[in-house]
């Protein structure tokens, strides 16, 4: 399914409308853009359908419904009221962003006139590992000003578009500016015409997708990368309370670790192989509990997992291999090194020692992907070790429950996204 | 004569059920050369505690452990010296990591009469002269990829009047050359002799689609035919749009669909599967599919999704005998496919890692109406 201007149309026409949607943008480019409040407005009415229930039905029909709890949604959609968008821009834009400001500099001798206004159009290049995302990097867009062209991931599955169909309905004054195609990253033709009408690409995603990006940028447009960033726990002998490694097992199981802000590794302030060995024998059982109570992982998902695993157990036959705890719907495995990466996910984290002491240099050797992390130490320990952490390049440092909390205006990987969706100008 | 050799001699190619034992025997002969050869697969064998003895009947072929084809991209598994390798075919390597498959002359040969008697049996073979556009690489010494050597063999089964490649070496690299390709079916097209396509479906359904843009149309000669073939990876996306794709071939060249016909096999097992009238893939003599649970990895019934395992006793130079693909698949019972062909085909449906595997485009069209939209 494609969005185009307010319609939804069939797949099969994307290559017809991509052929004349630049001269579509030029024109509508040259018009006033519609003001915050029109989307804010269109928004509130949006998230209040959804938190009347209106679109479990849509949901569940799409078989998200075993992919998210209806909470969530709400949770999600709670993102997009009134008052969380009026927070978010006044946070990151300042109150007085919109219209033009005259300024004297100083020695200068002359009167300009600042606007802040929208890069122009934004190619929204959307990751599948959230529902809705796509439809929210959209809606960020929106907000600033831009024309919005948005490629789905391909686990969407229509959600993105029927939301965004709803808010043009409701604002047709939008219709114009959000073109959403379903168009699968293979298609290179079509990526190419997209990134060629951009002037700015927001691409949500791992490593493979940033740099295929980089390649289909034009020169000189701006890219705007959100994830490929790597979150881990750190936990110091005090710090290693029943309560605190429930919750952290809670995380692991709810986000599957398939978010940029879930940990990946487990760090332990030790420098003992037997220390680590029992904080697994620990906390296996505390995640088994917690992948037990979600909901079933997905075949294929399911399938990946076995396959890792098992391609490791025949790794560790010719050379000695990592030593891992198998629980069921999960494991832990002891990394040999104390450095930062991804685990197999989906409930399989990697368990390592590494002392305080060493933190920020392996920090330092990790510094583009650090994102967030989960701090399990005593309440005397926490501003020490919060700062060393966020001097060594992490961005935020929570409690292990809270690793993926979302709430409005928070900064994507260290920057305020609405700050890079817009740009200075002066006459 | 060897049990391989026989099985690959089999008169007919579909006969599975009457090749039960013949199997059996020859994946027996099999894992014990490389159980002798490969001290590495030995130790895997040992790790698991299976010795090649204990294939005795078809229920032990599930038993046999499995080497992921991953593993082949890390792991140079090979059963006798590198000069006895007669041909090496490495995977296009999507991912920078390539397997390396080599082929010994009695795997070879086993090979020779496996394609021989598939080809024969669909009809391939044909003395009428025919023009080829190879919608793939030119093979040049740069590019040892199986899907290059592949295309090229396929035009070798009837006596070929030209070749023109789609993909052309020039400069040190791969180029397109769509307006030569465009005046090759002008020719093709005015020629008493029948065209053959060979590619990769997507490059296929891109020059037809180039066509459309561009107006043009080149009804081919009676007995045409598109030969589509690659790796499995390529098929999940693409079944969603076959009626396209065959529409297009009517409507391009005049191509019907009982003459579109599909093939597909992996470097690490190369057995050559060809699909029936029914575009369904029916595994032939020379291999067998074991679906695994995709959480324990213990065989499934027929028609349960699952990790595709696939068997060959085909070569001695490398391990092959059981790999596992990263493709989830279904095998489904010979008869409910009306073609006629009494053996099990196998349905690739997607990829390991795939979040929602069933999502798919006709799945989106029911929430659209269903929306109201």
């Amino acid at each position: 399914m494609i969005l185009y201007r307010g319609e939804i149309r069939d797949t099969k026409e994307q290559n017809k409308l991509l052929d004349g949607l630049e001269e579509v943008i030029t024109e509508v480019l040259q018009r006033p853009v519609p003001t915050a409040e029109t989307v804010i407005a269109a928004c509130d009415g949006l998230a209040k359908r959804v938190l009347r229930g209106e679109f479990d039905g849509i949901i569940a029909a799409l078989g998200l419904d075993r992919r998210f709890t209806l909470a969530q949604a709400a949770a999600a959609a709670k993102l997009l009221l009134r008052d969380s968008l009026e927070f978010k821009l006044n946070l990151e834009l300042g109150p007085d962003w919109a219209g033009p400001e005259t300024v004297t500099p100083p020695h200068s001798g002359i009167t300009l006139t600042k606007e802040v206004l929208p890069l122009g159009v934004l190619f929204h290049i959307a990751a599948g590992n959230v529902d809705g995302l796509p439809a929210y990097s959209a809606v960020e867009g929106l907000l600033t000003g831009n024309v919005n062209i948005l490629k789905l991931p391909q686990a969407d599955g229509g959600l993105s578009v029927l939301l965004l169909h709803a808010l043009t309905q409701a604002a047709p004054e939008l219709a114009d500016y959000l073109y959403v195609f379903d168009t699968p990253s293979d298609d290179l033709p079509a990526m190419k015409k997209m990134a060629a009408m951009a002037d700015g690409i927001v691409v949500w995603g791992g490593e493979g997708a940033v740099s295929a990006v980089r390649g289909l940028a034009p020169t000189g447009c701006r890219l705007i990368e959100w994830g490929h960033k790597l979150s881990f726990a750190y936990v110091t002998p005090r710090g290693e309370t029943p309560e605190a490694l429930s919750a952290l097992a809670a995380h692991i199981a709810d986000t599957r670790q398939l978010l940029c802000s879930s940990c990946q590794v487990i760090f332990l302030d030790t420098d003992d192989r037997e220390t680590v060995r029992a904080f697994c024998r620990r906390f296996l059982p505390m995640l088994e509990g917690a992948m037990a109570a979600g909901a079933p992982l997905d075949d294929g998902s399911a399938a990946q997992v076995t396959l890792a695993q098992y391609e490791q157990r025949l790794e560790s036959i010719t050379q000695p291999g990592p030593e891992v705890f198998y629980g069921k719907g999960c494991s832990l495995t002891i990394g040999e090194d104390g450095e930062l990466e991804r685990s197999l996910q989906f409930g399989n984290p990697l368990v390592k020692a590494l002392p305080r002491a060493q933190l920020p240099a392996m920090l330092r050797r990790h510094k583009g992907v650090l994102q967030t992390a989960g701090l399990l130490c005593a309440p005397e320990e926490r501003e020490e070790l919060a700062m060393a952490l966020l001097r060594s390049g992490v961005v935020r440092v929570t409690g292990p429950g809270d690793m993926s909390r979302t709430t409005c205006g928070d900064a994507h990987d260290g920057d305020y996204p609405l700050r890079r969706y817009t740009r200075v100008t002066e006459r | 004569m060897g049990n391989r050799i026989k099985l690959f001699t089999w008169k007919d190619p579909y006969d599975t059920a009457g090749t039960e034992a013949l199997f059996v025997s020859a994946m027996r002969d099999n894992c014990a050369f490389h159980y002798a050869h490969c001290p590495e697969y030995r130790a895997i064998l040992d790790h698991f505690g299976f010795r090649p003895d204990m294939l005795r009947t078809t229920a032990d072929l599930a038993r046999l452990p499995v080497l992921p084809t991953l593993y082949f991209k890390s792991h140079k598994l090979f059963s006798v010296p590198e000069s006895r390798m007669l041909i090496k075919a490495t995977s296009s390597g999507t991912r920078g990591k390539k397997s390396v498959i080599g082929f010994e002359l009695g795997g070879l040969w086993s090979g020779f009469h496996m394609v021989w008697r598939i080809l024969r049996y669909h009809r391939f073979l044909s003395p009428v002269p025919t023009n080829y556009l190879i919608l793939g690489y030119q093979p040049h010494k740069s590019n040892q990829t199986a899907v290059a050597k592949t295309a090229t063999g396929y035009t070798y089964i009837t006596p070929a009047i030209h070749r023109e490649y789609a993909l052309k070496y020039k400069d040190g690299g791969y180029q397109v050359d769509f307006d030569g390709l465009i005046r090759t079916l002008e020719r093709y097209s005015r020629s008493r002799f029948p065209t053959r396509f060979m590619g990769f479906p997507a490059y296929t359904y891109f020059l037809m689609e180039e066509l459309e843009r561009r107006g043009l149309r080149y009804p081919l000669p009676k007995n045409s035919k598109i030969f589509l073939g690659g790796g499995w990876k390529q098929f999940y996306r693409e079944k969603v749009d076959k009626e396209t794709f065959y529409a297009k071939a009517w409507d391009r060249f005049a191509i019907p669909e009982e003459h579109v016909y599909e093939s597909f096999g992996a470097v690490e097992h190369p057995i050559y599967y060809a699909d029936c009238k029914y575009h369904h893939f029916h595994v032939p003599v020379y291999s067998r599919v074991i679906i695994r649970d995709v959480r324990t990895l213990e065989p499934v019934p027929n028609g349960t999704m699952g990790l595709v395992n696939l068997l060959t006793p085909m070569l001695n130079a490398v391990p092959i005998l059981s790999i596992m693909t990263d493709d989830l698949g279904v095998l489904h019972d010979g008869d409910t496919c009306p073609c006629g062909v009494k053996s099990p085909w196998l349905e690739i449906i997607g990829r390991v890692g795939m979040a929602d595997i069933k999502t798919c485009a006709a799945g989106a069209d029911e929430l659209r109406k269903g929306a109201g939209l």
